[in-house]
């Protein structure tokens, strides 16, 4: 199991140059530059050509990544176009801020989804699986900017329960949470119910239950653990999605977040920004799908001697 | 399972009229029956004064819309950065409600001749760090700004920054610049102690700033907010800060800095959106404040294009617009029209609305002018980077297709403008500029080869406005005649018409209902050291 998660976190490194390759082009490709947003009306060609030259934009494409990707390695992220401060500061400062929003979200869509999803599973038929499938429904399809300004409306304006914005302490997490995890706590919330009714159906749960194991441990010794795969799989698919969405909450609650930063960044042309943020939210990706495998192995026996190179039988 | 079903629609249709009852523009107070004395915004005021009994140390916060850059003056001119920085750093000149100059480091200062300037220094004036101000700091900071490119053009004038003695500086320029101490006003001209901007450039780092100004940086959180405590050693006593502390804190969205207000999360909100006016004026707990600004709004278009090229067709544009209803669907009816084809906003020095009243909205009178010039229609584009400016095209495209000209709309991003622009591909376009006081500060880079390839995006030039330019610069140090030649020039200029200005928009200031000193410039609200209970 070591060897396997030694693999995978080696595995990375190719994964953050071919992601740190594609943005750098991409960015490089797009029309527009940092010296418009820098100079603004004092813009003329002598001054973005005098900037450019200061930047290192001036180099050719190849120079210019080559220089980004040996520092990059050393671990520095370069210095931003616009603020000229390293980004790596920007990262530090904000990153954590995503990252709390991001949990509380996860906290959220599988704190609720997971145990909805398990009780419409048993009891598909009933009132309150038809109900939960509704408000699932619901979550899916508000957008979160709106969610986000009617949770705002209610809980900050009218009720004066919970701040409306910033990121200070734990009652400011839970609106952003609820906003942001609405979305994907319904694909969670079905995942889990769909692959709950498979798994009661089975025989292994017909033979428990006619053991006389009690209803409760039938569920959560038996059925869940079988049940998890298809839902620890959405869950580790929506940390990507989460990261992604995560820029619409953070203005909305006005987070200092990396998803505001990435958004901004790109407005601007501020390449070094673009690809702190891109490289981070990607080893953030790939840390999730290691951590997903790992729980893979926890939940099936089977996959945990593939990982240690047996069979798996 | 036919009960179950039934029971679930029932549900949905509860919980999807809900949701359309609450899409609904309801407001706890109908705005229409509030009476118009409550809440109504007012006139901001240019300076304001604590009264007997004021608060004066209370840590007043301040809700914008973007983060700030850098500390380092000489980095960008950004609004965001700009009201934030000038509160750390002192500035030889301070900008006034119309971004004129004030002295604020200068005591004295005369003109030598037509090109030499010498400014006194008050002596004493200490730094953040305990030290003191000399001319040489001044000297260095100027030199800096001079080499830097956030201040660009307004610094092209300048020759030479120099220290005469350990109170005196001089500037020279190339030939006449009457705006020189307007231009001095500008952010990139903060004024930083020596020491400490040399160990920030070889660091290259600018986070803990020192400076002079009525406020010491305290700490930062980037994206999230900036807190400045006040400096008791300010050498201006009659004018130091009348708070304690100001905190900025960035709300990019603009109900949530409203509602921050609403909240008491923030004291003032410096960039107010004008969606939630209705909201804001029934409610007894906020004041709105509002200025005419000195940004004007308008339809440009590439004059080297052949279509434009004409100037009847030029002028035709600018009788087919509407510009009232323009300004309703960009700024929500914030604003004041402007008939104006300089960029003149009405409180620019010699500013004339609608030189010669020559303009009107005059459909009828701009198709005649289209057929004069011999030119049935044509195809172009109307290019745009902005919300206000993307529903005021819209609007356009249907006064422009009454005289035959069929314009689709383009929507950009802010940051291949510039490209766009250079590249011709921009046939016509909507954007603002923000004006100074001092027309000299913008007319020359906007109309004349001085601007080709800069923010003269209209392409145009033409040799009799550039003597006339030159005429306003050079006839006194005196405003008034200068003036005169302004209205001239604004004359001209509505003749050639080689834009259409449209209108101003409001500038506003949201504040809980018993802070005091708001004031407000014609950019934003400033002066944020007056702020009290």
């Amino acid at each position: 199991m070591l060897k396997f998660i030694v693999r995978r976190l080696l595995a990375m490194i190719p994964v953050v140059l071919a992601v740190t390759f594609v943005v750098f082009t991409m960015m490089y490709m797009t029309p527009g530059d940092p010296t418009n947003t820098i100079l603004g009306n004092e813009w003329t060609e002598a001054a973005s050509a005098k900037l450019k030259t200061e930047l290192g934009l001036d180099q050719p494409f190849l120079v210019q990544f080559f220089n980004y990707t040996i520092n990059l390695v050393q671990g520095d992220f370069g210095m931003s176009y616009i603020t000229r401060a390293p980004v790596g500061d920007q990262l530090m400062a904000r990153f954590p801020n995503t990252l709390k929003v991001v949990a509380g979200a996860m906290l959220f869509c599988v704190g609720v989804g997971v145990p909805i999803g398990v009780f419409s599973g048993v009891k598909p038929y009933s009132v309150f699986s038809n109900l939960t499938m509704v408000v699932g429904l619901l979550g899916v399809s508000l957008p979160i900017f709106w969610l986000g300004l009617l949770l705002i409306l209610l809980f900050s304006v009218e009720l004066g329960w919970l701040p409306s914005s910033g990121i200070d302490g734990f009652a400011s997490l839970i609106l952003p949470s609820l906003a942001l995890g609405s979305n994907y706590m319904a694909n969670i919330m079905r995942t889990t119910r769909s692959s709950m009714l498979e798994v009661i159906r089975q025989d292994y749960i017909r033979t428990a239950k006619a053991k006389g194991v009690n209803a409760r441990n039938v569920i959560m010794k038996h059925a869940l653990q079988n049940a998890m795969m298809p839902t620890v799989t959405v869950i580790g698919m929506n940390i990507g999605a989460l990261l992604g969405g995560v820029v619409l909450t953070e203005t909305v609650f006005s987070i200092p977040g990396t998803g505001r930063l990435l958004v901004e960044a790109i407005n601007k042309r501020d390449t070094p920004t673009v690809l702190g943020c891109l490289v981070i939210m990607a080893v953030c990706v790939a840390v999730s799908n290691l951590l997903v495998d790992i729980v893979y192995a926890y939940l099936d026996p089977r996959i945990k001697a593939q990982y240690g190179g047996g069979r798996g039988e | 399972m036919k009960k179950n079903l039934v029971i679930s629609l029932l549900l949905v249709l509860v919980l999807t009229a809900t949701m359309v009852g609450g899409c609904g523009s309801s407001s706890k107070k109908d705005a229409s029956t509030t009476p118009a004395s409550i809440n109504a915004p007012k006139l901001a005021p240019s300076t304001t004064k604590a009264e007997p009994g004021a608060k004066l140390d209370e840590n007043i916060t301040v809700v914008q819309q973007l983060d700030m850059v850098s500390f380092d003056p000489i980095n960008t001119s950004d609004l965001s950065n700009r009201y934030i920085i000038t509160n750390i750093y002192s500035y030889l000149f301070a900008q006034d409600e119309y971004l004129n100059n004030v002295p604020e480091l200068v005591k004295s200062f005369k003109r030598i001749n037509d090109s030499t300037w010498q400014f006194e220094i008050y002596k004493g004036v200490k730094t953040h760090d305990g030290k003191v101000l000399t001319t040489d700091d001044v000297v260095y900071s100027l030199q800096r700004t001079q080499k830097g490119t956030a201040i660009g053009a307004l610094f092209k004038p300048v020759d030479k920054i120099s220290k005469i003695d350990d109170s005196t500086i001089q500037i020279t320029t190339f030939g006449p610049y009457p705006a020189l101490p307007t231009a001095l006003t500008h952010v990139a001209c903060g004024i930083v102690p020596k020491e400490y901007a040399e160990k920030a450039e070889a660091t290259k780092d600018w986070s803990n700033p020192i400076g002079t100004g009525r406020y010491k940086f305290k700490s930062r959180l980037i994206g999230d907010s900036v807190v400045m405590e006040r400096f008791d050693g300010y050498f201006n006593q009659e004018d130091k800060a009348l708070n304690k502390s100001l905190t900025f804190k960035i709300i990019p969205e603009g109900s949530a800095r409203t509602i921050a207000v609403e909240t008491k999360k923030a004291d003032i909100n410096v960039v107010f959106d004008t969606v939630d006016y209705n909201r804001v004026v029934a409610n007894a707990n906020l004041q709105l404040w509002e200025h005419p600004s000195q940004t004007v709004w308008h339809l440009g278009y590439d004059n080297t294009n052949t279509n434009f090229s004409n100037k009847l067709v030029r002028q035709a544009i600018n009788y087919a617009i509407d510009r009232k209803a323009v300004m309703e669907v960009g700024h929500n009816g914030h604003g004041t029209v402007v008939f104006n084809n300089a960029t003149f906003a009405p409180t620019v020095l010699g500013a004339v609305n609608n030189p010669a009243n020559k303009y009107s909205y005059d459909p009828e009178k701009a198709k005649a002018l289209m057929k004069e010039a011999g030119v049935s229609g044509f195809d172009t584009e109307i290019i745009v980077f902005r919300d206000e400016a993307e529903r005021a095209a819209v609007l356009i495209q249907s006064y422009l297709k009454v005289i035959g000209i069929n314009a689709s709309v383009k929507r950009i991003e802010n940051a291949v403008f510039a490209q766009t622009i250079q590249a011709h591909k921009a046939p016509m376009f909507i954007t603002s500029w923000g004006c100074y006081w001092d027309p000299d500060m913008f007319l020359a880079r906007r109309f004349t080869t001085a601007g080709i390839g800069g923010v003269n995006r209209v392409w145009y030039q033409n040799p009799a406005l550039d003597v006339l330019i030159d005429k306003a610069r050079t006839i006194s140090f005196d405003n008034n005649p200068r003036a005169e030649v302004y209205g001239e020039i604004q004359k001209f200029m509505a003749e050639e018409a080689p834009e259409a200005d449209l209108y101003v928009n409001t500038m506003y200031a949201l504040a809980n209902k018993d802070l005091k000193g708001i004031e407000i410039n014609v950019e934003m609200p400033h002066n944020y050291h007056k702020l009290h209970y």
